[in-house]
């Protein structure tokens, strides 16, 4: 990790969609696994729902850039992975197999091998097997960065419905603008050195979903919200309903630290 | 089959003497009294069940340890070159030690196939391990894993084809302690046929035993190891044919 999160509270309100979007180095990938409990904080708290996290669970789905499923399993042994480990009785596991398989257009390879899929295959199934343990949160960290334009589209596609439709908590790491905006509910601009949060916006009071990323308005947002992270100058907080109440802003300050420190974090789910 | 007619047919033209170099005939003859009388068929069973005892203690006793090594830097610190040394210790070597300490005992010999083969295990199981790639567990973290089941149901499997060329690696090595060791110290085997053969000196019963060894490890090896391997490439997706 080669940024440091330094003096930031950020809040997540329940259903949000919200994309972390910026440079390399601007710590979103620390923040996401500070939320994951896969790093620990030298200073500062994670809260989810008012608990602090102490490690990863199966509260928050995590999904990675690498798909990371796990060669020696089928496709539906390794959706059932976090469900073995629940012990969640055998026919209730099959059930949750065969529901999140569909629900990702994968029933088809229940008995797959993993080398036998597809890239975008690959990140089906990594989505179905987070979703199997039904968590309230879903931390996604650039998971269609290496995807072909088509599989990235519908795979796009696919995660907002699922949002949409299981009103689950999304946070969705990327340094793609355009896909930022046309997932995230709410899109979190990130500075690198010093890192901080460049601006805050409400993505779905100004184009509420459905929307797509060749439709004009996204690109626009998209390029007005690299123009404003290119300036050297002050976070561009763009106001969703134009009354004037933005965002509480965020402060990540620092960045000058080798390894990855977050010294102050309050982050609530 | 071809190499074996101009081997008889080299033989009964007289190019060698029969008791220096005999006829495949002569060997199977050899070894068709062998079977008769029961002393390869004992010797096989001999062999094979200290072979099997030894291996799967070397096994278990191998894959614990490479575990442990790759996961602790004070154990490898400690006692990582003395593994790296022994290994390439040539197993007969530990039988003068084996001897001292358990006498002329099957414990001696069991000692001797343990040593020959259960460090192979351990080395090719710590690199195994070693390269189990990071996001692997912080994959199975996330949905829930922990403690014993992290090495149990990720951090072995994605190992497995490692450990499997250590098993197979190490499945040789037990073998050939085991031989050196039964020839050097008589106490019944298929070494210490050999050994009656060459007391007697009798050419075509030393070719029938080394025979019924060949056969023994072509056997374990395509019956077991190769399908073994070839499931693991089969899953694993491997195969770079």
């Amino acid at each position: 990790m080669t940024a440091a999160l330094q003096d930031m509270s950020l809040s997540i309100e329940d259903r949000e969609f919200v994309c972390l979007v910026g440079p390399s180095g601007c710590g979103k990938t620390t923040l996401l696994n500070l939320v994951a409990g896969l790093e620990k904080p030298d200073r500062g708290e994670v809260l989810v729902d008012g608990t602090r996290v102490r490690g990863p669970g199966p509260d928050r789905g995590v999904m990675f850039q690498d798909a990371a499923l796990f060669p020696w399993l089928s496709v539906a042994e390794n959706v059932a992975f976090g469900l073995k480990e629940l012990r969640v009785p055998r026919a209730e596991r099959e059930a949750r197999v065969r529901k999140y398989l569909s629900l990702v257009n994968m029933q088809n390879f229940a008995k797959a091998w993993v080398h036998e899929l597809s890239g975008g295959m690959r990140q089906r199934v990594a989505l179905a097997r987070a979703l199997a343990l039904e968590p309230k949160i879903l931390l996604m960290d650039e998971p269609f960065g290496a995807l072909d334009p088509k599989s990235r589209d519908s795979l796009q596609a696919e995660i907002v419905d699922i949002w949409v439709e299981t009103h689950k908590t999304i946070m969705f790491v990327t340094h793609d603008m355009a896909e930022a905006v046309r997932l995230g509910s709410r899109v979190i601009v990130l500075r690198a050195r010093p890192a901080r949060v460049a601006s805050d916006v409400d993505v779905e009071a100004l184009l509420p979903q459905p929307r797509h990323v060749d439709q004009p308005e996204v690109a626009e947002l998209a390029a007005r919200l690299k123009a404003g992270l290119d300036e050297t100058g002050e976070h561009e907080a763009i106001d969703g309903d134009g009354d004037g109440d933005e965002r509480p802003e965020a402060e990540i300050a620092g960045g000058d630290r080798a390894r990855g420190v977050a010294h102050w974090l309050g982050l609530h789910l | 089959m071809g190499l074996v007619l101009a081997w008889e047919a080299a033989s009964r033209l007289g190019l060698w003497r029969p008791w220096v170099f005999p006829s495949p005939l002569a060997i199977a003859k050899s070894f068709a009294s062998g079977v008769a009388d029961w002393t390869i068929p004992l010797g096989i069973l001999t062999s094979m069940r200290r072979l099997l005892v030894g291996y799967l203690l070397s096994l278990v006793g191998g894959v614990a340890l490479g575990l442990a090594l790759a996961r602790s830097r004070t154990l490898r610190e400690s006692i990582g070159t003395v593994v790296t040394g022994l290994q390439a210790l040539p197993s007969i070597c530990w039988l003068p030690m084996a001897l001292l300490w358990f006498g002329l005992s099957e414990t001696a010999i069991l000692f001797v196939v343990i040593a020959g083969s259960l460090l192979a295990i351990t080395v090719a199981t710590e690199a195994g391990v070693r390269n189990v790639p990071p996001l692997y567990m912080r994959a199975a973290r996330t949905m829930g894993a922990r403690g014993s089941t992290l090495y149990l149901r990720v951090m072995l499997p994605a190992a497995l084809p490692a450990i499997l060329s250590g098993m197979r690696l190490g499945w040789t090595f037990a073998w050939r302690s085991l031989m050196a060791g039964e020839l050097l110290f008589v106490s019944g085997g298929l070494g210490q046929l050999l050994a009656t053969g060459r007391e007697l000196g009798d050419m075509s019963r030393v070719m029938a035993v080394m025979v019924a060894i060949v056969t023994l490890g072509l056997v374990t090896e395509v019956l077991f190891f190769q399908r073994l391997e070839a499931r693991v490439r089969d899953v694993w997706g491997t195969d770079r044919s």
